[in-house]
């Protein structure tokens, strides 16, 4: 029995150890395999040591364990790719970015500069500006400163106290705005209410305060080239106001003095024409030819003398403005023939002849200052005469249409230089090559002629060739009443 | 005879032309200013009268507008001797009833006793 026992034991054991190791060994090797891959190690070893059935599961599980690895590896490759190209790219990218960092670093920099130069240049033309406004508002001159849209965007003190204003009144407002304004409607009425370009024109604000004023208009771009300049777009109008009291006020002392000091002239002067005359006509006493001779020659430089002075006085006139008097109806061609006839010994002295040519159809009356009109062909015959030669001929005549009658006389004299012809018209002037020849005359005769003649509305002018001649030419308006009638 | 009064402040001139005038066989007085020509003319009653503008005390609008209110001396015609000539000057003493203006740079003794001869005769 217990041999039984012990047989059957025994036979269990063995039964049981076959099952061990057939089994149960491998199958917790196999658990432990698994904890391991668990764990993340594929290389725990799988034993195989049977040909049974579960020897071939493990043998398909190491094939999958082998697979698993393969593709880890394939994994951990990929994987280690992917990272030197995500460092790579990383390289790259932070290189990029340390670059556009340098860029922007720069760019900060340029920017941090300009600004800078760009505060320094606003401070600059802040500068500069406040010098020019401090320049502009300390100028003697009044200014008045238009922008393009023609409103007062600036007014200096002297502007301000020209016209007792203050810049808050006027700022913005445009020209015609002026008008309501009390103290600037003298200027709003001088300049027509228009910013039309004026070169120093005066006007006389207040008892003893006369000033010029001049509109220029102001443009962007080159002011050296005036056929630019039209292109130009127009940024504003300038009102320059000048204060020319004491020029006038010393204009006139000037004039007053030349006046007083011809009055005071005329008198002693008037003495020895007189006392010569008496002399002559041998109203003291007998004289013999010789002092005669000498008498008549003290009696023609005495004579020049108040011409002289008769010019100057004429002068003295315009200047004070008082020149022309009284306007009358006079016919030119008649004024003409009179005034030659107070030049008949000088004409029959020199041998000349002098044709007045009027025209058959009677001319219309022209209404005139006769005296002073009389003193233009006055001095355009005594010119003529004077710088002509003996013998030759002077002619004088006359066109008229339904506006003006023209007068001209024409010599055949000295003719007046090309050098010279702007300065025919201004005072003191005399032709260069007539000084030498003819010492009488004062310089005042045209400039005399011209203020006449503009004074009447009408215009002078000359043709002259050096020793061929001169014509000299005067229109004056024909006063049509019924023209006037028809404007008025 | 006709007398002729010349009120003129400037001597030489009054003197030259009294002579003129005497020797033509007028009887001639003179006067240095408007105040004393205004005393001779009420004392002589002239039958004319030469007369400057500017003189001292009076000057020659005075004595004309003087003589336009005194009755008796009214009509004695004047003749105007000036110094300057300016047109208003003129047009002034014609309208005080100045019989002529003679502008003394541009007229002569001579002229001027032609025009006294005009108005008074001989």
């Amino acid at each position: 029995m217990i041999l039984i026992a012990a047989a059957g034991s025994l036979s269990f054991c063995v039964i049981f150890l076959i099952f061990y190791r057939l089994i149960i060994k491998p199958v917790l090797n196999l658990i432990n395999v698994c904890r391991e891959i668990i764990k993340g190690n594929l290389n725990a070893e799988i034993k195989i040591n049977s040909r049974t059935e579960i020897g071939e599961l493990f043998s398909v599980f190491a094939d999958m364990l082998e697979e698993l690895k393969i593709s880890r590896a394939n994994l951990e490759e990929a994987k280690s790719i992917l990272e030197i190209k995500v460092i790579a790219r990383t390289q790259e990218l932070s290189e990029l970015i340390a670059q556009q960092e340098k860029v922007i670093a720069q760019k900060t920099k340029d920017l941090e500069e300009r600004i800078k130069d760009s505060i320094k240049a606003r401070a600059k033309t802040e500068e500069e500006k406040n010098t020019t406004i401090a320049v502009i508002s300390s100028l003697v001159d009044g200014l008045f400163v238009f922008d393009k849209n023609n409103r007062l965007s600036f007014i200096n003190h002297r502007g301000q106290s020209f016209f007792n204003i203050e810049p808050q009144e006027v700022t913005g407002k445009t020209l015609s705005d002026f008008k309501n304004i009390k103290q600037l409607f003298p200027l709003y009425n001088f300049l027509n209410g228009s910013l039309e370009p004026l070169l120093q024109k005066e006007l006389e604000l207040k008892e003893g305060l006369t000033v010029s004023v001049s509109v220029v208009p102001m443009s962007k771009g080159k002011h050296n080239n005036s056929s630019a300049r039209m292109d130009n777009e127009k940024t504003g109008t300038l009102v320059i106001v000048r204060d020319i009291s004491r020029e006038k006020l010393v204009e006139k002392m000037k004039t007053e003095f030349v006046s007083l000091t011809a009055h005071q002239l005329r008198t002693p002067l008037s003495a020895i024409k007189w006392a010569l005359r008496m002399l002559l006509d041998k109203d003291i006493g007998k004289i013999n030819k010789e002092q005669g001779a000498f008498l008549e020659r003290i009696y023609r430089s005495n004579e020049r003398m108040i011409h002289l002075i008769n010019d100057l006085l004429n002068v003295a006139r315009i200047e004070e403005g008082r020149f022309l008097y009284q306007f009358t109806p006079i016919q030119l061609e008649e004024l003409t023939a009179s005034t030659i006839n107070s030049f008949n010994d000088k004409i029959q002295k020199k041998k000349m002849k002098i044709k007045l040519i009027v025209p058959e159809k009677k001319m219309p009356a022209v209404k005139v200052d006769a005296e002073k009109i009389g003193i233009v062909i006055f001095n355009l015959l005594d010119n003529a005469i004077d710088y002509s030669s003996e013998k030759s001929k002077i002619e004088i005549s006359f066109s008229s249409n339904y506006k003006e009658i023209t007068f001209a006389i024409k010599d055949n004299g000295a003719g007046i230089p090309n050098s010279q012809k702007k300065r025919i018209f201004s005072k003191f002037f005399r032709g260069e090559n007539v000084i030498k020849m003819e010492t009488e005359g004062t310089g005042l005769g045209m400039f005399i002629a011209k203020n006449i003649i503009d004074a009447h509305h009408g215009k002078i002018w000359f043709e002259s060739e050096e020793k061929k001649g001169t014509t000299f030419y005067f229109t004056l308006p024909i006063e049509n009443e019924d023209r006037k009638a028809l404007h008025s | 005879m006709k007398k002729i009064l010349i009120i003129e402040d400037e001597e030489v001139l009054s003197d030259l032309l009294r002579k003129k005038i005497e020797k033509e066989g007028y009887e001639a007085y003179a006067a240095p200013d408007g105040e004393e020509g205004l005393k001779i003319m009420r004392e002589i009653m002239p039958d004319l009268i030469l007369l400057d503008i500017l003189m001292p005390k009076k000057g020659g609008f005075e004595v004309m507008e003087e003589m336009n209110r005194d009755e008796t001396i009214k009509n004695i015609p004047v003749i105007i001797i000036s110094n300057s000539g300016q047109p208003v000057e003129l047009d002034k003493a014609k309208a005080l009833g100045a019989k002529d203006c003679l502008v003394k740079t541009e007229f002569d003794p001579q002229e001027v006793l032609d025009k006294v001869k005009e108005y008074i005769g001989k």
